[in-house]
């Protein structure tokens, strides 16, 4: 009988050596070293998490009054010179607006989606659609399928606040380097911190304002307005759209960064709270890993005295 | 300068509205005492940068400005109208 435990034992030493030359040195059973690594890691996943969370909520406090107060720039436009989202025109123009930075759910890839929907829709024979891109993240989108119809790409809008200056002379830039009748401007209407809708605006060149004026068109009241000033009709127009293309531009700008820190928001508070979840969970599964190779221990200890007494 | 003269005098030197309106506004803001002077300059701080595409190829990105006055005097120096000089004058 004691012979049979002793080699029992020996064989139990020998098996043990065994492990010992695959796991650290003085690693008993299962190693928790890599659960302990992975819960530090989601630990600071976490808190990097709630930091940028914490950054977004303060930009967006910032943005959000401006976004609205740019409101008051395109609403007069709209009042006088309408939003004609069906009219029907030759040279469309799709600027689509979206962000630098990534980590902030998927308001650019609606926006890259909704512009790709337009250019399926304005698209037809002898009809030519371009794509001007605002932000990097929508370009990295398009540029997969329709690299042709890229015209121009503008990037680091926001390395300074915001402002009309910048935007106006964006604009200012895009009107001398495309040619359209119809400019759509693609971006995500800030409604409140979890909703955003994508929108389209149009601004329409003079000329077919011109024509959408006199041909009893879409835009039937503007010779109803009186025009004050030596200026013709035409200068009129132009003057007029080039503005209106500035403002809606920089309502849109504005909109979409509102968009784009109450997106980021939301995403890094559900990714803390993944993180927090995932951490219970290794918790759970460390401390019972734990537990159980405490008990082997004791099982061993109490048999081998056991062993020892018989 | 009156409204009625100036119209057709910007247009001429190749500006669009939005430039000919920037620079009145860049005017005015030039007109505001300290210290509302240079917080209102420094809300006209332009940055971005500009890659155009040719035959669905990104060209070089072009030079981003810092400054609208900066960007303005650049375009009117490659403007090669006899009003350009005008206009110079007209931001100093």
């Amino acid at each position: 009988m004691v012979e049979t435990w002793g080699i029992c034992i020996y064989i139990l030493k020998y098996s043990m050596k065994k492990c010992r030359e695959h796991v650290p040195l003085g690693a008993r059973s299962i190693s928790t070293q890599i659960v302990r690594n992975r819960m530090k890691s989601v630990k600071n996943i976490q808190k990097i998490t709630k930091a940028m969370k914490m950054v977004a909520a303060s930009k967006l406090r910032l943005i959000q009054t401006r976004a609205e107060n740019s409101r008051g720039l395109w609403q007069p436009f709209t009042a006088l010179l309408g939003d004609t989202p069906s009219v029907d025109v030759k040279k469309n123009v799709i600027v689509t607006i979206s962000s630098d930075k990534g980590l902030c759910g998927g308001i650019n890839s609606t926006a890259v989606k909704v512009s790709r929907a337009i250019n399926r829709l304005t698209s037809g024979p002898d009809k030519e659609t371009k794509y001007v891109i605002l932000g990097e993240k929508a370009k990295v989108q398009l540029i997969r399928d329709s690299k042709k119809s890229i015209t121009i790409c503008m990037t680091e809008l926001q390395r300074n606040p915001l402002n009309y200056t910048q935007v106006s002379v964006l604009a200012d830039d895009i009107l001398k380097n495309v040619e359209y009748d119809a400019l759509r401007i693609v971006f995500n209407k800030f409604q409140s911190v979890v909703s955003f809708i994508p929108t389209m605006a149009t601004v329409l060149s003079p000329e077919v304002v011109e024509r959408e004026t006199e041909s009893e068109g879409k835009l039937g009241d503007l010779d109803s307005y009186e025009i004050e000033g030596g200026e013709t009709k035409g200068e009129i127009l132009q003057n007029l759209s080039e503005f209106q293309f500035s403002c809606v531009l920089f309502n849109a700008v504005m909109e979409n960064a509102c968009s784009e820190q109450g997106a980021r928001m939301s995403a890094m508070d559900s990714s803390s709270r993944n993180a927090g979840d995932m951490l219970d969970r290794l918790t759970l599964t460390y401390n019972r890993t734990r537990q159980a190779s405490i008990t082997t221990e004791l099982t061993e200890i109490i048999s081998g005295a056991a062993a020892l007494e018989s | 300068m009156a409204s009625n003269a100036a119209a057709p005098f910007w247009r001429a030197a190749g500006m669009t509205y939005i430039t000919y309106s920037n620079i009145c506004a860049n005017l005015v803001r030039n007109c505001l005492k300290e210290p509302f002077k240079t917080e209102a300059l420094s809300r006209e701080k332009v940055h971005f940068s500009v890659t155009k595409f040719v035959d669905g190829n990104p060209q070089k990105p072009a030079s981003c400005f810092r400054g609208f006055v900066q960007c303005s005097l650049f375009y009117l120096s490659n403007v090669e109208l006899g009003c350009g000089s005008d206009i110079k004058v007209l931001i100093k």
